[in-house]
């Protein structure tokens, strides 16, 4: 392969970074076609940052444009208003503007109503939601496994960030969290499927968490607060572990 | 023993993150939430696309509004192997065919209009230069290699999105970026020459 070829090639690949085999080792050897490689990568990365200005609307106001659009249309075909019985041109127009103002405020009250408020992430409702609907968009039992490692993993370094900023609070929530996630969520799983290897690196994962929820536990023996919250999420870890292991053995 | 240290100003994963995404089986059924949860997800992503190819971002507000509408109207009719976002796209681009369709021969906006100026002037001092010069390579070039080109370098998708995004097969939307990879690279070599 030449360097007018590699070029071409390089020119054509999908992933600049991930060339074809023949002609990454032209670009290994080629000092020529290397520089031509990174300047392409190089121009890239500078189109995918170039600025464009935010958009005028945040999304919850084009969210509620979108939504009054919506029920504005179908308040405007609804056929309960057809004009019929109106001969004269001028009460026409009247009865229409009526009309487009009554369904403006029905579309800009529905629109408010049906805004979706953030998920709050402040509560343990909130973290509900936001726990079911990780787990519940995913349709195969595998994803609704990696859905809950995550989460499991993300909650434990939120309570390790929450202890080392002195929040008791929110180590108080994550705790109580991920008891409901270490218990409910995981027998739910355990019982909608047998998966061997995810429930076996889950289980020596939650008892490598043990430990270490012991261990920081023990080091915040001054916040108690704080500690009792670690030990907590020690003890549902380990609790999770033992479940699991049992029933891979069955 | 070694012990785990997290700064307190550890970004943390649950309180931090950003919009979800939609269910696709609630949202083809019309689920009000659901989609509001598909515009949260791709305002932003949709809007800097438009942006982009129309140069104009009061443009770019109608069509991203229209395209989400459009959607909302056709979503029950989605099949279950769509790619969401690729088909977003599509309708955004086909709204974006009639504006170009649409005000031909009217005066043209100013492709300036879309930078951010909210930069430092230090900064802008810097990359405005290369930013620039980029942008006028990238307005020179034909509507559909810069809409391919910015769905790779920009959205990273797949040439099989862009593909369905454009409305076109994989083949021709991995030659339109390959096009615009090509005038690009000689544009911005000529222009170095030129400075030398």
């Amino acid at each position: 392969m030449n360097c007018n070829q590699t070029r071409e090639e390089i020119l054509r690949a999908e992933d600049i970074g991930k060339l074809h085999k023949d002609v990454a080792l032209h670009v290994q050897v080629c000092q020529a076609c290397q520089s031509y490689q990174s300047t392409v990568q190089k121009m890239e990365r500078q189109i995918g940052k170039l600025q464009v200005v935010e958009p005028l609307f945040s999304a919850q106001a084009r969210l509620k444009n979108i939504e009054g659009r919506l029920d504005g249309r179908k308040a405007f075909t609804s056929p309960l208003f057809k004009f019929r019985r109106f001969e004269k041109e001028r009460g026409r127009q009247k009865l229409s503007v009526a009309v487009a103002l009554v369904a403006f405020l029905f579309a800009v009250a529905g629109g408010l109503m049906l805004i979706p408020k953030p998920v709050d992430r402040e509560s343990i409702a909130g973290l509900r939601v936001y726990k079911e609907s990780s787990i519940n968009r995913m349709v195969s039992q595998e994803k609704k496994w990696q859905a809950m490692v995550r989460l499991v993993a993300e909650a434990r370094t939120d309570a390790i960030a929450f202890a080392a900023r002195n929040d008791s609070a929110h180590v108080k929530l994550l705790a109580v969290y991920l008891e409901e996630l270490l218990q409910k969520d995981v027998e739910k799983l355990i019982s909608a499927g047998n998966l061997r290897n995810q429930m076996s690196d889950f289980a020596t994962e939650l008892g490598r968490s043990e430990s270490e929820f012991q261990r920081l536990a023990s080091q915040y023996s001054s916040s108690p607060e704080i500690a009792e919250s670690l030990v907590r999420i020690a003890l549902a870890s380990k609790d999770a572990e033992l479940r699991l292991r049992r029933a891979l053995q069955v | 023993m070694a012990q785990k240290v997290v700064k307190p100003e550890t970004k943390l994963a649950i309180f931090e993150s950003g919009p979800l995404e939609p269910n696709f089986e609630r949202l083809v059924k019309g689920d009000r939430e659901e989609f509001a949860k598909l515009v949260m997800f791709y305002n932003e992503p949709l809007f800097r696309w438009v942006a982009r190819l129309t140069g104009n971002s009061h443009a770019a507000e109608d069509l991203v509004q229209d395209t989400f509408v459009r959607a909302y109207q056709a979503i029950t009719r989605l099949r279950p192997d769509t790619n969401l976002k690729a088909w977003l796209f599509r309708i955004a681009h086909n709204g974006y065919a009639n504006w170009v369709r649409n005000r031909k021969g009217r005066n043209s906006i100013l492709p300036n209009e879309i930078f951010d100026t909210h930069a430092g002037p230090e900064e802008l001092a810097q990359e405005n230069e290369t930013s620039r010069r980029l942008q006028q390579a990238i307005d020179k070039l034909p509507e559909e290699w810069k809409a391919a080109m910015i769905l790779r370098m920009q959205e990273e998708m797949a040439f099989r999105e862009i593909a369905v995004a454009l409305g076109t097969t994989e083949e021709t939307a991995r030659w339109r970026v390959y096009k615009a990879r090509q005038k690009l690279m000689e544009t911005l070599e000529v222009k170095q020459e030129d400075a030398r």
